[in-house]
C-alpha cells in the first residue's frame, strides 16, 4: 500500500477527491466525510477516485453506504469517477452497475 | 474474548505454507484458500498481494491470548456479495493444540460482526462435511442454523460425502451478540477485586 491512509482532498462543492487506498483502514473516515456533505446539505456529489490505488470490500460497501445515503435525499446523486484499479474492484464484486461512472473529461 | 483478529502480513505465508500441506486440515476443511495457494499459486509470495486486494474476501488471521506465540488459524469471509447482502464463511484452526477451545467459535462471531457492522451484509453461509462435526456444533454456538443438505456434493480422494449448509440471518447474529458479555473499563469487578462498599 502506498499510503497509510486514503487522502481526502476538498475540491469544488460537492466533490470529493481520494488519494490512496480505500480499504477497512481508511473507509470509516471516509464514511464520515460524506455523511458531513449531505448534513452540509449537499445532494450531489462526484467522487473522484482516480488516485485510489487500492479498494478492498469495506471500501466498496463504504462507496454503497454513501450512493444509499445521497439517494435517500430528495434528487440526490452520486457519480463516480474512476481509474482501472476501482473499476477492476468494481466489476470483480458485481457492483459495478450499481454505480454512475463518469470517464469522459473534468466535471 | 480468548481470540483477537488481525491482518495477514507477508510473514504469515510461512506459516499458511505448512498448514497447506497438512493432510487433515485438507480433509476436514477442504479450503479454496488453501488449495488455491498450494495449488494455484505454487505457494509463491504473490498470493498475499492477490488475497489482500481481493475485493471479494476478507482473510484475517486468528491469534489466541494468553501464552500463544503463534497464530492458532485463519478466518474469512468469502464470495462477498456487497449488493445482495451475503457471504461466505470459513474459519479454520489449525493449531491442533488450539481446537476444541472455542476458539473457532470466536473467531467465527468477530468476524460476522465484522460482516454485519462494516461491510453491511444481511446474510452469512457456511458449508461443512458430513463427518466435520467439530465445525457444525461451532456453526450452532454461533447460532447458524442447518438450512439443507448438497448430497455427496464433497470428495476426499476416496467417496463422496453430503455437505451440510448452515446460514444465518443479520437479526439472528444480532440476538447472538447481545448475548455477548462486555466488559467496559467502568463495570465493577468480576468477584476478584473488592467490591465498592
Amino acid at each position: 500500500m502506498s499510503a497509510p491512509e486514503a487522502e481526502v482532498q476538498e475540491g469544488v462543492a460537492g466533490q470529493l477527491r481520494l488519494a490512496g487506498p480505500l480499504t477497512a483502514v481508511t473507509a470509516p473516515s471516509f464514511r464520515s466525510r460524506v455523511c458531513e456533505a449531505v448534513r452540509d446539505g449537499q445532494v450531489h456529489m462526484v467522487i473522484d477516485l482516480r488516485a485510489v490505488t487500492a479498494l478492498d470490500a469495506a471500501g466498496i460497501a463504504a462507496l454503497l453506504e454513501a450512493r444509499r445515503v445521497l439517494e435517500a435525499q430528495r434528487r440526490g446523486t452520486l457519480v463516480l469517477r474512476a481509474n482501472a484499479v476501482v473499476c477492476r474492484a468494481l466489476k470483480d464484486t458485481g457492483t459495478i452497475a450499481a454505480f454512475a461512472l463518469w470517464t469522459g473529461p473534468g466535471i | 474474548m480468548r481470540v483477537y483478529l488481525r491482518t495477514f502480513t507477508p510473514a504469515d505465508l510461512e506459516q499458511l505454507s505448512a498448514w497447506v500441506d497438512d493432510p487433515f486440515l485438507e480433509r476436514m476443511v477442504g479450503s479454496e484458500l488453501l488449495q488455491s495457494y498450494k495449488h494455484v499459486w505454487d505457494k509463491s509470495p504473490a498470493f498475499f498481494e492477490a488475497m489482500l486486494t481481493d475485493p471479494t474476501q476478507v482473510v484475517l488471521v486468528i491469534e489466541a491470548y494468553r501464552g500463544w506465540t503463534t497464530p492458532v488459524g485463519v478466518v474469512r469471509l468469502f464470495n462477498i456479495h456487497l449488493l445482495e447482502g451475503y457471504c461466505f464463511l470459513e474459519t479454520i484452526i489449525a493449531d491442533p493444540r488450539a481446537m476444541k477451545r472455542g476458539f473457532g467459535v470466536e473467531a467465527g462471531k468477530l468476524i460476522s460482526y465484522y460482516g454485519v457492522d462494516v461491510l453491511g451484509l444481511r446474510r452469512i453461509e457456511a458449508k461443512v462435511y458430513e463427518y466435520n462435526v467439530l465445525s457444525m456444533n461451532s456453526l450452532r454456538r454461533n447460532g447458524f442454523r442447518q438450512e439443507g443438505v448438497l448430497r455427496q456434493a464433497g470428495f476426499d480422494g476416496e467417496r463422496y460425502w453430503d455437505l451440510v449448509i448452515f446460514g444465518i440471518l443479520k437479526e439472528e447474529i444480532e440476538a447472538q451478540r447481545k448475548k455477548d458479555k462486555v466488559y467496559l473499563p467502568l463495570d465493577p469487578p468480576e468477584g476478584n477485586g473488592r467490591e465498592p462498599s
